[in-house]
């Protein structure tokens, strides 16, 4: 019997060999949040001595899952907010006066001011020069707007490589940790990395997990397409160069299904993804829209009409005008990248040899064509064309729905509605990011709560393991003496 | 709390279009609002000069023929007189021309819209005036000489008075006015005074009045009244009069014009400053904080970052390491 306790005392103290190197295990990793507490769980073996029989890990699926979603969630919102804030470039701080709105605002007082003195070529050269401001902020805006949206095209490359790359590894993991449950070994560490590259894979894009025989891991996206199912599915994008306004950027696929775009059946909803594919397709395209349309409303606003007592003739472009053309685009119709190409007419402009006086006396379109010229006596204190043009800028005019500005309103009007449009988004964006990154934080607290390591628990146990090696000696050390009774005695 | 403290600076949103989002559409159309009618303001304040000059230049040509008035009334009686009352016509006609050749910073005020060009040329200028051959070439055709002639004596008051009914008024009808006299556009300058109101703002020198009172002073001062018998003058002196009469009740109206116009920018004008006052607290609605709850804020922030610091430094001495 004395041999047996001695045995049993042993198999004691090799537990408390195993159990304080996991202790020590965890209190190494006790800095890494998200790497789970691992656990030597103990068993009764034959002839009543004790075994570690497996280590195994704290897990908690609903917060694990949970952190996945928020991660994913509070992906897509900050990309969206990120992009909106860099949108908000173009029309800045309303005090400092510098949006295409405000710019046509000032471009209309500065025609106010020309009209009460007509006759100063001085006063026309700065209204000129107020209508060539207002037009190189719409040509810069629309620049910035094409550069956040390339920007995004270039960005979606970069999650696409990352997500084949992550997938990559996590096939090999899974693979491991599939053979390694069947040998029985210890798989905690793997399985903890497996997590941290779903994780890595639902800021990219929706993820969905689902855990199956033998520690095997299946991935969806949010909207139900397989990532990976024994082995990984292709995620394929074939970026355009450089996207110009109007054009639709290409698809991301996930195993040959579009996961974006307008079209896709199975678009996915959050991650990095999804959140540059609204900036993509959906707010730089809207926002260029509006930019096009304001450029556009002022073509119209500025265009000139045939004055004679019988008109024959259509309409011609006339202070402002785009890439050298004297029509008028059609009214209510979106003329993709206008906002780029709109430019002050070089006939009115006195910096390339302009006369900036046409501005009062019409036919900047055609000049030498009398049938434009609204100053029939050329009066230098003519005033009506500018006062029509001041009217003009307050009508209301048709605009493309499709842009988001109301179907009819005045250029000044459309121009602050943008405004409004753009801050709104930025505003609700900027709060959901703020609030789904808050959820993702406190989700991964809870998480590391649950599954996390404790110093002061794993002191605690450690102060159990002592104990037991210090109870487990003491009995080897009075089994010895009994022994040594024994041996006495005989 | 950096941008607290901004806000507590400079009394607004530190990221006004974040603070307020679709709202921002409102503060950036205000602001429009807000420069028109400063603009407008602004553009009023040179018409107002501009209108005040143009009543003292009216009020100084209905001086000059009040004047003139009093010369004729003078002379009509005695014989020798005439040519006093020759030389007071041309004085009133070079006074007046002078008058509606009025400029003001830069553009002639009652030269309608063709501002760059003096309406009224000088009648005695050399080479002869366009207006002076005019008027010679009807009074030749009209008797058959020249009225430095003689025989202007032997004009009877009966021709005389078909004479100035007729070929002689018509000299000063619209057509060969413009032909003749002035280089004025009968369109005249218009303004805009508030944000849909455009006026007027000035008269011109081919109002009827202003054509009334050439022809009364070149009557006395270019047809040789002082060749003319003592009837003939005396029909003169009485068409002289009469004109100048109706001419001066004219140009009161044109007086009144102007001061009408005078009244409406000045009611714009206020009617301007109390919207702008409007939309301003406006935008100071939409954009302003509260100083109070900024502070307030501020200092709650404060007691939340020195509390973490010190809960940070109680958890960092917290360890059973140490105690085991």
């Amino acid at each position: 019997m004395l041999s047996l306790g001695l045995d049993i005392a042993r198999s004691g103290l090799g537990v408390n060999g195993e159990q304080s190197s996991v202790i020590s295990r965890n209190i190494a990793n006790a800095g890494n949040l998200l790497t789970s507490r691992k656990i030597a769980n103990v068993i009764t073996g034959q002839g009543g001595g004790v075994v570690v029989a497996s280590i195994t890990r704290a897990t908690s699926d609903a917060l694990t899952r949970s952190l996945q979603t928020s991660m994913s969630n509070a992906a897509a919102q900050t990309v969206v907010a990120d992009a909106l804030g860099r949108l908000e470039a173009t029309v800045n701080d309303p005090a400092l006066d510098s949006s295409p709105a405000a710019l046509i605002g000032k471009l209309r007082d500065q025609l106010q001011v020309y009209a009460t003195n007509p006759d100063s070529p001085t006063i026309a050269a700065t209204t000129v020069d107020s209508g060539r401001r207002l037009a190189f902020a719409l040509n810069e805006a629309s620049s910035s707007v094409q550069e956040v949206r390339n920007q995004a095209n270039a960005d979606l490359r970069v999650s696409v490589d990352g997500i084949n790359a992550l997938l990559g590894k996590f096939a090999a993991l899974n693979r491991e940790i599939i053979k390694s449950s069947n040998d029985g070994a210890d798989i905690t560490d793997q399985l903890d990395a497996r997590d941290e590259i779903v994780r890595g894979l639902s800021q990219e894009l929706g993820v969905r997990s689902i855990s199956r025989a033998n520690n095997d891991m299946a991935l969806f996206t949010d909207s139900g397409l397989t990532l990976f199912d024994t082995v990984a599915r292709q995620v394929t994008f074939q970026p355009t160069a450089s996207i110009a306004p109007g054009v639709a950027g290409q698809a991301v696929y996930v195993d040959g299904v579009p996961v974006t775009g307008n079209d896709a059946m199975m678009a996915v909803h959050s991650g990095r993804i999804a959140g540059l594919a609204i900036v993509r397709d959906d707010l730089t395209v809207t926002y260029q829209r509006q930019l096009d349309e304001i450029a556009r409303g002022l073509i119209e606003v500025f265009a000139e009409s045939d004055q004679s007592a019988s008109p024959s003739l259509s309409d011609v472009s006339g202070f402002f005008t785009y890439s050298g053309s004297s029509s008028v685009p059609v009214s209510g119709i979106t003329v993709n990248g206008l906002a780029a190409l709109i430019r002050v007419n070089a006939n009115v402009d006195p910096k390339v040899g302009g006369d900036a006086t046409l501005l009062r006396d019409g036919s900047i379109g055609d000049p030498g064509n009398a049938a434009y010229v609204y100053n029939t006596n050329s009066a230098a204190g003519f005033s009506d064309r500018l006062q029509e043009l001041i009217s003009n800028i307050s009508k209301p005019r048709s605009f493309d729905p499709s842009s988001g500005l109301s179907a009819s309103i005045s250029i000044e009007a459309a121009g602050s509605s943008s405004v409004g449009w753009l801050e709104d988004a930025r505003q609700k964006a900027t709060i959901d990011a703020e609030y789904r990154s808050t959820l993702a934080d406190r989700t991964r607290d809870a998480l590391s709560r649950a599954t996390g390591v404790n110093l002061d628990e794993e002191m605690t146990t450690l102060l159990d393991v002592e104990r037991a090696y210090q109870t487990s000696t003491k009995i080897l050390s009075v089994i010895d003496n009994m022994f040594q009774s024994l041996l006495n005695a005989t | 709390m950096a941008d607290a403290q901004e806000e507590l600076a400079s009394g607004r949103h530190a990221d006004v279009g974040k603070s307020l989002g679709i709202e921002t559409e409102k503060s950036v159309s205000f602001r429009l609002q807000v420069s028109q009618l400063q603009t407008i303001a602004d553009t009023n304040s040179v018409i107002e000069p501009r209108l005040k000059f143009m009543q003292s230049a009216l009020q100084g040509i209905s001086d000059s023929a009040a004047s003139f008035m009093t010369a004729i009334v003078g002379a009509s009686g005695s014989g020798q007189a005439a040519s006093v009352a020759q030389r007071a016509g041309e004085d009133a006609l070079r006074g007046f021309t002078d008058l509606a050749n009025t400029s003001y910073g830069g553009g002639y005020l009652f030269a309608g819209i063709n501002t760059t060009v003096p309406p009224l040329s000088d009648y005695f200028e050399t080479p002869a005036s366009a207006s002076k051959l005019a008027t010679q070439a009807a009074f030749v055709s009209e008797f058959g000489f020249a009225p430095d002639d003689p025989a202007a004596a032997t004009i009877p008051a009966a021709s005389m008075k078909v004479f100035l009914d007729g070929a002689f008024a018509s000299l000063f009808d619209a057509a060969n006015w413009s032909g003749n006299w002035s280089n004025a556009s009968d369109q005249n300058v218009t303004s805009r005074i508030s944000k849909n109101e455009i006026i007027d703002i000035s008269v011109n020198a081919n109002e009827a009045p202003m054509r009334s009172l050439a022809m009364a002073f070149t009557m006395i001062a270019d047809l040789g009244i002082e060749n003319f018998s003592e009837q003939t003058r005396s029909v003169v002196f009485d068409k002289a009069m009469r004109l100048t009469a109706q001419a001066s009740a004219g140009v009161t109206g044109l007086q009144a014009n102007i001061g009408l116009a005078e009244e409406r920018v000045a009611t714009a004008s206020e009617r301007i400053s109390i919207q702008m006052d409007i939309v301003e607290a406006n935008i100071g609605k939409l954009e302003s904080i509260d100083p109070a709850e900024v502070s307030v804020r501020i200092s709650a922030l404060l007691t939340q970052i020195e509390t973490s610091y010190s809960l940070t430094a109680r958890l960092h001495q917290m360890s059973l390491v140490n105690y085991l």
